[in-house]
């Protein structure tokens, strides 16, 4: 608190709501991620040596599409707010910042629109 | 990357057999393999540093004689991580070939 009223002379004694509401989810997504990307790498480490029909009745067990969702979603969100707060500091210019950000939201949609397509249509054939 | 790598992976597992042996072609060649590894290293390394983030964000960590013991813990980890996620996978195989 000290620090941040020292950073911020103009509004000592207020934080940011939105900064600390990213803080927050930040963490949040970083601790439900450490459990889902051991058990990501572990499978993917796999992967090459496993056949499309392997493949299939794998992904097809509820626990294993469930948690690829769940990675995908939530490294997506995370994802979106590292990414952010690298262009935040590093890209120069207001422009710049607003067209960059716009490319990492819409290539994490698409991820997300694709992987979501391809999950849904590979646990409905059968 | 890898996240538009495993949209990618998804997208020709979805599409069939055909596409997904394709795939799968590209991803066991040596080049391949060798990306994987290395993925999965900094996947690792990430979630090593995030949680050592994780650990000074309750202000510990910090002091000077900490940093280097904790980068140290961080590398070892990291590299075990990934030579367990190997050996979890091959180890069957190198197992069999230290046997024979």
């Amino acid at each position: 608190m000290t620090r941040n009223a020292a950073l911020s002379p103009t509004r000592p004694h207020t934080v940011n709501r939105k900064e600390s509401r990213f803080w927050l989810i930040e963490r949040i997504t970083a601790i439900l991620l450490i459990p889902l990307s051991l058990w990501l790498a572990l499978s993917l480490a796999a992967l090459p040596d496993t056949s499309h029909e392997a493949f299939l009745d794998w992904i097809r067990q509820p626990l294993h599409y469930l948690s690829l969702l769940a990675f995908l979603l939530i490294s997506v969100q995370h994802a979106l707010l590292g990414l952010g707060s690298i262009l935040d500091d590093y890209v120069q210019g207001p422009r710049l910042k607003r067209y960059s950000l716009a490319a990492v939201k819409l290539t994490l949609l698409g991820v997300l629109a694709t992987s979501g397509a391809a999950l849904f249509l590979l646990i409905q054939t059968s | 990357m890898g996240l538009v790598a495993i949209a990618a992976f998804l997208t020709l597992a979805a599409a069939g057999a055909e596409a997904y042996t394709m795939g799968l072609g590209w991803l066991s060649t040596l080049p391949g393999r060798i990306g994987l590894w290395l993925w999965i290293y900094a996947l690792f390394f990430h979630a090593c540093h995030g949680v050592r983030h994780l650990i000074w964000d309750t202000a510990r960590g910090l002091e000077k004689r900490d940093l280097l013991l904790h980068n140290l813990v961080e590398l070892l980890l990291t590299v075990l991580l990934t030579a367990g996620a190997f050996l979890f996978t091959h180890g069957q195989g190198v197992l069999d070939r230290g046997a024979a």
